[in-house]
Order: structure tokens, then C-alpha cells, then sequence
């Protein structure tokens, strides 16, 4: 019976290969299983196998040209089998067949790599005729879960092994592939700009701490020096070495222990649920690759709104007794290599989120840079400090002198709440106030965090 | 806590507003001196009397129109459909008048009217009498369908639709009338929109409503006891749809079923199976499953009902699939 053999489909995007070598000869026997030739893709060399016994009867496509798939390239029949015309004619125009190739016209293939196990089955093959020993490749079948998951973690999904139903790759077939492969630890944001990069994460994998968007670009900069710098510790002091202040040193730790000495503080906590404000977040920052909302952006509005109805809070100590300030600013503190820096955002009560966000971020860049004016880190009326990102649950901060209140933020993060009598997974932030007794006492420093809190979590009644 | 039957419970709720709001009033077929097909209005007639506790003449149409007209002119009604297969009669009424006249006068009037009527398979009593017909009133803009399982969520929930200005379709089940759960006796609402979490897991999420949503917590169970942890999620509203809890819990789970005893075509648990592609669809781990009614009238003859008719081991073997393990 004569079987037209075309020339298959090796991969999901393998458009056109190239025969390299023809193994059988005009008029040899062929059985199922044997390899008929050899062909090139642009990606390996892989092995076209036979379905069907019989006899090549003709070989119709030349090596070494580049063929689109699914062209005619040989007809097996019985031996001495008459080809019919028509199919002798489409020898001869030696075009590509029909897009949808009927299964059982095709030629099966397998990888170089598992040649020799192909190769032995054939011999025995006469029994298991109609199975072919790898199937026309077909897409690549993942649940939308496993390839998010893949994509997170870093994992080649075409590498993973589905035990799905029909062989599909679910999660937990990415999850076992993850685990066999060493992981890395890095920060959300260093995984995110070394996809972007295209920075291999696990050449920067440094033990005892998280790989960091810095480590990314400097490794992007220079990738050898990368290995080197993951070796070093952060901060690398010499045993038995004192090292003078520098001018920022001595500034913070004469204010953070005076602060300390005579600050009587209190400390507020509070658990806001971050869920809904997340979720606003998202919808706002949708479509953006820059300028986008950070939570501190929200909690600094938070702040402003809530100092301007608390004026006890939004007033300072000094000699002879209150002063009432005008004006509701907030600072937010900027982590640098020597020490921190405390940026003030002005009225940010009066000013639209996306302004403050401008703003904070614009300051945020000049304290990192150096370039902040002395009037540009004054005259805040409380400070924002955010640990959230060093996946730190809680803190108690230090008062910025001068300051009535300072007020640390925690991770957002999921945790099991009790809502109405059911049990919700919510994102939830630990607030920690720091207040100072002299200025605000208890009920009220409270109900300041309070209000903070219900805008927090309720951010759509006020975000314009 | 008191336990009470499920038509107790409505039965309390109607009473409960009753009093409370003279503008509250009862009407439909047999509802007065019969009590209600099913016993859901016994005893109203004797502490409201005639004028808040009407008999009508067997007309669904003129049942919803008048409702409708009552909801306009300032009462607050609360109409009975014997059946949910009867709104046919009542559709014009009900979803050409009721649903669209506050949007058609520009806010200028409401229609604070609440359709009770009860649907589902059961007892045998075939096409005419057995269906479950939800999907067609969530598609209509301007009504909101509500369908609790339990005699807690009955009361609850109808006395907030009473008070609510939107015109509600509140569809019983005739299986559950009879069905008793705890019901405190101090006053009590829940709010529109909001699902409730029957049972905690992280394998596969079960979706369900009204009587099914007991089959879904006994479905639960079962899985439990083969070491799959089903989290069961009780709708209680289609409209609002609590879409976020669903989501969520998708989000943890992965996997999807959907039971609903309305047919499979066209059932208002595809709406759902929709949303969660569109909203979660890379957290999909498997097919969503749809757990329903068969496509062909329902049938009379007892085996073939319970066969039409979801049951518990039906969605145990939708929920085994998402898992790969049927």
C-alpha cells in the first residue's frame, strides 16, 4: 500500500528543515521504527523514523535543501508497487502538503539522544506496528497555574515532566521541578529586573543573604566581577580597626540617643488590612512602567489626612511649652549606605496621591544622590519607616527629634483573620506608632492610629 | 440557639418586618388562610389580618404587576410565585416593569418589592415543577436573585431584601423547607453579596448554591475522608456575586467546580466559570468543572430525577478530576 512520507514537524516553531542524509536507498525494506534520514532543524539534529513497513519505493526530496515542513519526501509501498499519478505529480511539484497533516501519513521522529533505544525497539517492532515511538511534537500542554508559577520561578516549563491529567505540567509538577534545581533567594524586584536583563540569578546565589537589584545591575555592568562581589560580605569591616565618624554618622547617632534620652515615648500597635488598598494600587499602577504608587505613597497621605483632624499631634515641643504647626508634612526615611536621611513631603493632606508619589520619589532619588537641600529633610511633623521589604513583621523606631510621632510599617503579608464568624485570608501590615507623652497621650495617640488605619483600609472612600 | 425549620424561618422574617414596618405586606396564591403551598406564611393571616395577608386569583401576572405598582406607590410587598417554573406568567411584570423602571425614571421612583418563590427538583413532581430557572433573572439589569440553603441565611437574608429598595427575586427550595438549622432568637441581617465559606481547603474550590450547597458540603466530607481538602463556598446571593471570595479562594486552590441544580446550558455558574478566566486565569491549574442538571426537562419518574439532578458523588468524582485523580 503505498504512505506518503512528509517531511514532520519537529517543534512548535520548527517552520522549515533541511535533510541532511537519506539512510535508506531506493528500494530498500523498511520496518517500523527504522530511521529513514537524518534533518536539520535550526535547533538539532533529530531522526526521521517510519510508521509503516514496507519498501522505499522513492525518494523524492535532495539533502541539503531547505524544505517546509509537511513536504512530500518519500513514497513506501509494497515492492514494485505501481505509484499512482497524482502522487507522482506531487513528487514532482515537490510542494508542501496539506497544513493538516493526518497522523497516520506521518513519519515519526526522535531525538538523536534517545536514537539508540528507538533503534532497539525496532527490531521488535512487528507487534507494536500502529505505536508510534514519539509522537509529532504537538504544543506544549501547562495549566495557566504551573506556567505562572514556572515563570516565578524561574523554571524552563519545556524541561518539566506533566503528570496532569494527559500529561499536562500542573503546579506541583513546577513545584518538584523547582525544588530538584537549586534555588536562589532574591528579592521580588532583583528576580524582576534579572528577567528583564536577562541576568542568570543563580550565578549571583551568595550564601547567608538575599540577592538584591543592585547585585543584578552590578552583575549586569560586569558578570565577572559579579561572582567576586556575592563572595564579599555587605559590609566588610577589618577586625580591630576603629573607623571615625563620618559627619552623618556622628549627626545620627547624637540625635537617635538624645531622642532616646529624653523622648518619653509610647508604642501603639495595629494590624491594617492591606487588601483592598493593594488591590486599588494595582488598578492604578496598571499599564505603568514607571511613576507608579508605592504603599508608602498611601500611608503618607494617611498620615497628612489624620495630623490634619489630630492638631495635637500635628504640633512640636519647644521651650515654654506647644507649638501648633500649619502645615501636615510627613517624613519618610531613606536607607543609605552610611546612614538614613529623612526626606519631608510637604501638606501632603492638600496634595492628589499621584503628586505625592512624584514628589516622594523625586526625593527619595535626590537623598540617595546627595543632592537634598537642608530645607528639603526639615521641619517634618512625623516620619515614615518601612521594613516591609526585609520581610520584617514589626518595629519599634526611634523618634526623629523634633518629631512628634514616628511610624513603622511591616510586611504586607498573608495572614489568616477571623471576619465575621469565617476565616479569611487577608494582606495584612503591622502599624508600630511611636508617640511622644509629652505632646499626645494614650486615647488619643490611638485614635490618631486608628484613623490611619480605617483610611488605610478602606482607601477608596478617599484616593481621588 | 433555637432550632428552627426552614419555613419557620421565613415565616419569622415575614413576620419580624411585618411589624416592624406597616408598609409590609404579604400577597399570592393560598398565602392566607391555606399558609402558603408550603407553609411559609402559617399563622400571618391571623396576626395581620386580610388587608397585609392577601389570597390573589391564580394569575402570576397580575401577582408581579401589582406588586410592582404597590413597590411604586410607597409599600413595601412581599409577593409569592408559587413556583419558580409559574414566573414565566410573571416575566413581563417582573423584568420589563419591575427591574427597569427605576433606571427608566430616572431614579425618580423605586421598586422595593421582594418576589418569593421556591423552584428545584425533589419530589417527583416533573417539568412543570422542578426547575431552577436563576439564570434567567441574573441576566436581567436591575434585580438581584438570592438563594440561601440554610434556615439561618433564610431569615437573615429575606429580611434584608425587604428592606432593600431593589426589586429581589428570592428563590426557595422546596427540599428545604423542612430542613432545621440554628437561628437566633434576637434580630439579625445579612448583608447582600456576601458568600459563606462552608468548609476550609486548599485542593480544589467547590462552588454552590441553594440545595446543592449542601450536596457540595457533603461532597466536602467525602473528599476530606480521601485526604482532599475541598474548600466549600454557599453563594447565598447570585446577585451581587461575592466574585472577590470566589477568586480568592481560586487563587489558593487552583481548581474549580461549579454545582448548580439549573441545567447545564446556559447556567449561571458559566457567568462564574467566565469571571475566573478572566480574573484569574493564571492561577488555573486544571478545567473548570461544571456540575449540573442534565439538558432535557426534568423527569418525573424518581431514578430518572435523582439521575438528572446532581448528587453528592458527582461533584466528589468533578472535584477528583481537577485533581487528575477520577
Amino acid at each position: 500500500m503505498i504512505q506518503k512520507i512528509m517531511l514532520p514537524k519537529l517543534g512548535e516553531t520548527v517552520e522549515t528543515s533541511t535533510i541532511e542524509k537519506w539512510l535508506k536507498k531506493e528500494g530498500d525494506a523498511v520496518a517500523v521504527g527504522d530511521i529513514l534520514c537524518e534533518i536539520t532543524t535550526d535547533k538539532a539534529t533529530l531522526e526521521v523514523e517510519s510508521y509503516h513497513r514496507g519498501t522505499l519505493l522513492k525518494i523524492v526530496a535532495p539533502t541539503g535543501k531547505e524544505l517546509p515542513v509537511g513536504t512530500l519526501i518519500a513514497i513506501l509501498g509494497d515492492p514494485g508497487e505501481k505509484i499512482p499519478d497524482e502522487v507522482l505529480a506531487e513528487a514532482a511539484a515537490a510542494k508542501p502538503g496539506s497544513k493538516s497533516y493526518p497522523a497516520t501519513t506521518y513519519a515519526a521522529a526522535s531525538a538523536a539522544a534517545s536514537s539508540a533505544a528507538a533503534g532497539s525497539t525496532a527490531s521488535a517492532a512487528g507487534s507494536i506496528e500502529a505505536a508510534p515511538v514519539v509522537a509529532p511534537t504537538g504544543p506544549l500542554i501547562a495549566s495557566p497555574r504551573a506556567r505562572r508559577l514556572a515563570k516565578e520561578l524561574g523554571v524552563a516549563i519545556e524541561k518539566v515532566k506533566g503528570t496532569g491529567p494527559g500529561g499536562r505540567i500542573v503546579e506541583a509538577d513546577v513545584e518538584a521541578a523547582s525544588k530538584a534545581a537549586p534555588s536562589v533567594r532574591a528579592t521580588p524586584l532583583a528576580r524582576k529586573v534579572a528577567a528583564q536583563k536577562g541576568v542568570d540569578l543563580a550565578t549571583l546565589a551568595a550564601p547567608g543573604r538575599k540577592v538584591t537589584k543592585e547585585d543584578v545591575l552590578r552583575a549586569k555592568a560586569t558578570p565577572e566581577a559579579a561572582a567576586e562581589a556575592a563572595a564579599q560580605p555587605r559590609h566588610a569591616p577589618t577586625p580591630g580597626q576603629v573607623i571615625p565618624l563620618s559627619p552623618m554618622r556622628r549627626i545620627i547617632a547624637e540625635r537617635m540617643l538624645e531622642a532616646k534620652r529624653t523622648v518619653p515615648c509610647y508604642y501603639l500597635q495595629m494590624d491594617a488590612d492591606m487588601t483592598d488598598l493593594a488591590a486599588l494600587r494595582t488598578k492604578l499602577n496598571a499599564g505603568r512602567e514607571s511613576g507608579k504608587i508605592t504603599f508608602n505613597d498611601f500611608v503618607l497621605k494617611a498620615c497628612g489626612m489624620a495630623l490634619r483632624a489630630f492638631p495635637v499631634v500635628n504640633s512640636r515641643w519647644v521651650e515654654g511649652g506647644i507649638e501648633r504647626r500649619s502645615e501636615a508634612s510627613v517624613g519618610l526615611a531613606v536607607s543609605l549606605d552610611e546612614g538614613l536621611i529623612v526626606p519631608v513631603v510637604r501638606d501632603v493632606d492638600r496634595k492628589p496621591l499621584r503628586q505625592i508619589s512624584q514628589e516622594a520619589a523625586d526625593l527619595v532619588e535626590r537623598a540617595r544622590s546627595r543632592k537634598l537641600k537642608p530645607a528639603e529633610y526639615q521641619g517634618g511633623c512625623m516620619t515614615l519607616t518601612n521594613l516591609g521589604m526585609y520581610s520584617i513583621r514589626s518595629f519599634i523606631p526611634i523618634i526623629n527629634l523634633g518629631e512628634s510621632a514616628i511610624l513603622g510599617l511591616g510586611v504586607i503579608e498573608d495572614r489568616v483573620v477571623c471576619q465575621q464568624g469565617c476565616m479569611r485570608i487577608r494582606q495584612i501590615m503591622t502599624l508600630t506608632l511611636a508617640m511622644d507623652h509629652r505632646l499626645v497621650d494614650g486615647t488619643v495617640g490611638a485614635q490618631f492610629l486608628e484613623m490611619i488605619r480605617d483610611l488605610l483600609e478602606a482607601p477608596q472612600k478617599w484616593v481621588e | 440557639m433555637p432550632v428552627i425549620m426552614y419555613r419557620e424561618a421565613i415565616r419569622d422574617a415575614l413576620a419580624e418586618e411585618m411589624r416592624r414596618d406597616p408598609r409590609v405586606f404579604v400577597m399570592g396564591e393560598d398565602v392566607a388562610i391555606y399558609g402558603g403551598a408550603y407553609s411559609a406564611t402559617q399563622g400571618l393571616v391571623q396576626e395581620f389580618g386580610e388587608e397585609r395577608v392577601r389570597d390573589t386569583a391564580i394569575s402570576e401576572a397580575a401577582i408581579a404587576g401589582a406588586a410592582t405598582g404597590a413597590a411604586m406607590c410607597g409599600m413595601r410587598p412581599v409577593a409569592e410565585i408559587m413556583y419558580v417554573d409559574f414566573m414565566t406568567l410573571a416575566m413581563d411584570q417582573f423584568v420589563n416593569q419591575a427591574a427597569k423602571n427605576r433606571y427608566m425614571f430616572g431614579g425618580k421612583t423605586t421598586v422595593p418589592m421582594v418576589l418569593r418563590t421556591e423552584g428545584g427538583a425533589g419530589r417527583c413532581i416533573a417539568a412543570h415543577h422542578s426547575q431552577s430557572l436563576e439564570a434567567w433573572f441574573v441576566h436581567a439589569p436591575g434585580i438581584f436573585v438570592v438563594m440561601p440553603s440554610t434556615p439561618y441565611d433564610a431569615k437573615g437574608l429575606l429580611k434584608t431584601c425587604i428592606r432593600d429598595d431593589n426589586p429581589i427575586l428570592f428563590i426557595e427550595h422546596k427540599m428545604l423547607y423542612n430542613t432545621k438549622g440554628e437561628v437566633p432568637s434576637e434580630e439579625y441581617l445579612i448583608p447582600l453579596g456576601e458568600a459563606a465559606v462552608r468548609r476550609s481547603g486548599c485542593d480544589v474550590t467547590i462552588v454552590s448554591y441553594s440545595r446543592m450547597a449542601l450536596r457540595a458540603e457533603e461532597a466536602g466530607k467525602t473528599l476530606a475522608d480521601e485526604g482532599i481538602s475541598a474548600e466549600v463556598i454557599d453563594l447565598r446571593c447570585l446577585k451581587p456575586l461575592d466574585i472577590d471570595l470566589i477568586l480568592e479562594s481560586v487563587k489558593k486552590t487552583g481548581r474549580l467546580v461549579l454545582a448548580s441544580e439549573a441545567y447545564k446550558d446556559g447556567n449561571f455558574v458559566c457567568e462564574i466559570a467566565t469571571k475566573v478566566q478572566e480574573f484569574a486565569f493564571d492561577y488555573l491549574d486544571a478545567p473548570i468543572e461544571r456540575v449540573c442538571a442534565a439538558n432535557c426537562p426534568v423527569p418525573m419518574s424518581p431514578v430518572l430525577e435523582d439521575e438528572a439532578i446532581p448528587r453528592a458523588d458527582k461533584i466528589v468524582a468533578a472535584a477528583k478530576r481537577t485533581l487528575g485523580k477520577a
